[in-house]
């Protein structure tokens, strides 16, 4: 066991060099990477909803279920503005390495946190139409043919459900931006 | 490309590029990862030298940018282990042999697993502290008070005293 871990430190690694400029030219970061797999990963999502839905919607429309043919229409678009919400906030990071390590670390836990305090306004909203229309559809095509209590109890524990876990994403995303606003106010004070 | 990034890059290449291995190989375990990590650092630097203005010495300039790439991949991947604060060290469990690689001591190997446990700014100080950066220059770079690294590398030193014995004089 060394007694000096500045001199065990210094003794590894003495022998690297920088890469070569050239081979950087056509480098991408890992960073940039992972944004660019996400953003096929996301036009792909958004390309299999519009696929599945365009089907769906000609389907109602088709047999003259108009409602539910707008209400699959509403989820196909909330579902576009999520990625489109995803991909608007990822490309708006802006990449400046040189500040101090403090502000560069405070910036990315405040972003984050933003981000996520957020989540309910640009992830779940969107998606709020769409599903609250669909339920609404199939509720006002059953009154009149179906007791109002069994429409009820049919819907509304289905209904409760997906709005109980829309409200748990939320709930977990808030905790996790509190974190973080910890962590940023500690950093603040340091 | 300009003039002054090839130079500047050349010239924080001849002066850094083993100090940047190791932050790489201190942050990151997998040794490709950590390859690759050290590879974004130079493909960031010499994009920043495109920005530099002079309006801090290039030592320091370098250093902010390899932390802040460094840290940035600490956040992005989630085998990070939790982070620990120094004085819960003593309960961190002593280093697999699986850990040590041929080139590297069990004591370098401990050190760097201790290393990735930290908060990340306590980690960006005791690395510049190992590379023998002074106070001041730990504070340039890091954004913190001189006051404030003063205390945070007294009780980084002290803890990691604890765990490697080191000799009590001090730089």
């Amino acid at each position: 066991m060394t007694d000096n871990l500045q001199t065990l430190w210094h003794a590894h690694a003495a022998e690297n060099a920088f890469t070569q400029p050239e081979d950087l030219m056509n480098r991408t970061s890992s960073f940039e990477r992972q944004v660019r797999r996400r953003n096929v990963i996301e036009y792909l999502a958004g390309a299999l909803v519009i696929a599945l839905t365009i089907p769906m919607v000609a389907l109602f429309v088709s047999i003259g279920f108009t409602g539910m043919a707008l209400s699959m229409a509403l989820v196909a678009l909330g579902v576009i503005i999520v990625l489109w919400n995803l991909r608007r906030r990822a490309s708006a990071e802006v990449r400046r390495p040189e500040v101090e390590c403090r502000t560069h670390l405070l910036a990315q836990y405040r972003r984050q946190a933003d981000a996520l305090r957020k989540v309910p306004l640009w992830y779940i909203g969107p998606l709020i139409p769409g599903v609250l229309a669909v339920y609404a559809t199939i509720g006002l095509r059953a009154v009149g043919q179906v007791e109002a209590w069994d429409i009820v109890r049919n819907l509304g524990i289905p209904l409760a459900a997906t709005l109980a876990f829309f409200g748990f994403v939320i709930w977990l995303n808030l905790r996790a931006a509190r974190k973080l606003a910890e962590q940023a106010k500690a950093l603040d004070e340091a | 490309m300009t003039g002054q990034q090839a130079t500047l890059y050349t010239q924080a290449g001849e002066q850094f590029a083993p100090a940047i291995a190791r932050l790489a190989r201190a942050m990151e375990r997998d040794v490709e990862k950590a390859r690759d990590l050290e590879q974004d650092i130079h493909l960031e630097l010499w994009r920043s030298f495109e920005r530099f203005d002079g309006n801090c010495a290039l030592k320091t300039w370098v250093f902010r940018v390899a932390h802040n790439v460094a840290a940035d991949h600490a956040g992005r991947h989630s085998r990070r282990p939790a982070t620990v604060d120094i004085d819960e060290i003593d309960t961190l469990p002593a280093t697999n042999a699986g850990e040590s690689t041929l080139a590297e001591s069990h004591a370098l190997t401990r050190l760097h697993a201790i290393i990735r446990t930290l908060p990340l700014l306590d980690a960006q100080v005791i690395l510049l502290w190992l590379e023998g950066h002074s106070g001041a220059e730990i504070a340039e770079v890091t954004g913190l008070s001189t006051g404030a690294v003063a205390t945070r590398l007294s009780r980084l030193r002290d803890r990691l005293a604890a765990q490697f014995e080191l000799p009590e004089d001090r730089t």
